[in-house]
C-alpha cells in the first residue's frame, strides 16, 4: 500500500493512453487555428479532451444531466476565451482551470438560488453541516443511487460502487474529495478555487472520506 | 491532541497521517501508536485503499454523442446574436433512464421557483425606478421599448413554446393519475414560473440588448420545460 504522494498544484487534464490526442506541437497548431475561427480544429480539440472534461464535471456535480450542461458551458466558454489563452500553460491545464471554474460558478449560482444560509466558518461547518450532510447522505443512500448519476458503465463493481458513492456525497464534500483525492489538488488550491478556508477544505475532505468508507464497507 | 478520547488516533490525525500533513514530531508519535494499535492500523489501511481507488478512477468518460452538436449550435448562435444572447440547448437526450423524483421534489421546486421569481420581480422593479440602484447594470436602451425579442432569442423561444405546449397538453390529459396534492403543487409551480417568464420577457422587450435578462428568461423557460418533464415522469410511473 503506497502513501499518497505530495499533491501538485493545479493539474492538467491527464491524457489517457487510449485517446487519440494531438501532440504538443499539433495542439498548439489546433489552438491557433481554432482561435482564428476554424471550427474543425476546435472539434479536434473537443474530441481529444471532452472525455476528461465530462468526467470531471460528472464527478463534481454527481449528475449526468448537470455534467452534460456543464461540459457544454465549458467548451462554449473556451471557444469564446481562446483569444485570451496566451499559451503560458498547456491547453489542457488551461482547459482544466476553466472546467473547475465553470463547475464552481454553477454551484455558487445554485446555492444562491436555493437560498441556503452560507457557511460562516470552520467551527460552524463541522458542527452544523456535518450533521445535515450525514442526514442528506443517508437519505440519498436509502433512496438508492440516482439512475442519472455516475457509475453506469462497464467498470468493475468496486469502481461502480465508488463512483456511485461519490455521486451521493453532499455537494461540497464531493467537490473537495474529487478535487483532492481524484484530481490531485492541494488544500490551498482548493480553498482558493472554492473561496473557503483551508480548514474548511480539510473538514469537507475528512467528512467525505468518512462517508465513503462507511458507504463502501461490505 | 492527536488522540480521540478512546486513546485511539483521531480521525483527523489518521487522515493527516495518510496525507503526510503532520509535523515530524507528531508524525513520530502517530507512527509509534500505529505500531502497537491494530485498530488504528486497520482504519489507516482502509483509508489508503479508498485513496488508491480514488486515484485509479478513469480519467475520461465519454459524453453523450449529441453534445458536440449542441456546443456547435450554441457557438454559432452567439456569433450571430446580440451580446451574450444565446439559448442553451434543452437537456441532451440521455441513453439512461430518467431519474425517479419523489413528490417532495415538486414542493422544493415550487419553493425554488418562488425565490427565483421574487428575484426577477425585484430586478424589474429596480430597473424601472431611475433613482434606484439596479441589482445589475440594466442600462436603458436609447430606443423606445421594442415589441420584438432579439432574433436569436425569438427562435429559441419558439422552440421552448412548442415543447412546453406539448408537455402541458400531456399534463392536462394525465393529471388524473396524480394525487390532488401533487397536481396542486405542479399548478402552483407553473403559475409562479409563468409569472416569472412574463416579467423577464417584458423586461427584455424593454431592453433587448441586455444579455443578463436574456439569460434569465432562457433559464426560466428551461425550468418550465424541466418541471413539466418531471411531472410527466411521475404520471408515467403511477
Amino acid at each position: 500500500m503506497t502513501v499518497p504522494s505530495q499533491q501538485s498544484s493545479v493539474p492538467a487534464l491527464m491524457s489517457s493512453p487510449h485517446d487519440a490526442i494531438p501532440s504538443a506541437s499539433d495542439e498548439v497548431a489546433l489552438v491557433a487555428r481554432a482561435r482564428d475561427g476554424d471550427m474543425g480544429s476546435f472539434e479536434q480539440l473537443y474530441r481529444a479532451t471532452a472525455g476528461r472534461v465530462f468526467a470531471l464535471c460528472l464527478r463534481m456535480s454527481g449528475s449526468r444531466q448537470q455534467a452534460q450542461e456543464l461540459t457544454h458551458d465549458v467548451f462554449v466558454r473556451v471557444w469564446e476565451k481562446l483569444a485570451s489563452f496566451r499559451g503560458d500553460a498547456s491547453f489542457s491545464t488551461w482547459l482544466h482551470r476553466v472546467t473547475v471554474n465553470v463547475v464552481l460558478e454553477q454551484a455558487r449560482t445554485d446555492s444562491r438560488r436555493s437560498a441556503r444560509v452560507a457557511l460562516a466558518g470552520d467551527a460552524q461547518l463541522s458542527h452544523e453541516v456535518g450533521a445535515q450532510d450525514d442526514a442528506d447522505f443517508e437519505r440519498a443512500a436509502a433512496r438508492g443511487a440516482d439512475p442519472n448519476a455516475v457509475g453506469r458503465s462497464d467498470d468493475v463493481e468496486t469502481r461502480i460502487d465508488l463512483e456511485r458513492a461519490i455521486a451521493l456525497l453532499p455537494p461540497n464534500a464531493r467537490r473537495v474529495f474529487v478535487m483532492h483525492d481524484v484530481q490531485g489538488y492541494r488544500h490551498e488550491d482548493i480553498a482558493n478555487e472554492m473561496h473557503i478556508a483551508e480548514g474548511t477544505v480539510r473538514a469537507h475532505l475528512h467528512r467525505a472520506r468518512q462517508l465513503l468508507m462507511e458507504r463502501l464497507r461490505p | 491532541m492527536i488522540y480521540h478520547e478512546s486513546n485511539h488516533l483521531s480521525w483527523e490525525t489518521i487522515n493527516d497521517y495518510a496525507d503526510a500533513r503532520l509535523e515530524s514530531s507528531v508524525r513520530r508519535d502517530a507512527a509509534a501508536h500505529l505500531d502497537r494499535c491494530s485498530t488504528c492500523r486497520d482504519v489507516l489501511a482502509e483509508l489508503r485503499c479508498l485513496l488508491a481507488a480514488a486515484s485509479d478512477v478513469p480519467d475520461s468518460i465519454d459524453p453523450p454523442a449529441p453534445l458536440w452538436g449542441d456546443i456547435q449550435r450554441s457557438i454559432h448562435a452567439r456569433q450571430h446574436a446580440a451580446p451574450s444572447v444565446v439559448a442553451k440547448p434543452l437537456a441532451v437526450h440521455s441513453a439512461h433512464a430518467p431519474p425517479r423524483w419523489g413528490r417532495g421534489w415538486l414542493a422544493a421546486a415550487a419553493i425554488g421557483l418562488v425565490v427565483m421569481s421574487s428575484g426577477i420581480t425585484s430586478l424589474v422593479v429596480r430597473a424601472r425606478a431611475p433613482e434606484a440602484t439596479p441589482a445589475i447594470a440594466v442600462l436603458p436602451s436609447t430606443n423606445n421599448s421594442s415589441t420584438v425579442l432579439p432574433a436569436s432569442f425569438a427562435n429559441a423561444e419558439s422552440v421552448y413554446l412548442t415543447s412546453t405546449e406539448s408537455l402541458q397538453r400531456a399534463f392536462e390529459r394525465e393529471r388524473g393519475k396524480l394525487s390532488p396534492k401533487t397536481v396542486a403543487v405542479v399548478e402552483r409551480s407553473l403559475a409562479t414560473i409563468d409569472s416569472a417568464i412574463r416579467e423577464a420577457r417584458a423586461a427584455l422587450l424593454a431592453d433587448p440588448l441586455n444579455g443578463e435578462l436574456a439569460r434569465l428568461l432562457d433559464s426560466n423557460y428551461r425550468k418550465k420545460v424541466e418541471l413539466l418533464r418531471r411531472a410527466a415522469e411521475l404520471y408515467q410511473q403511477s
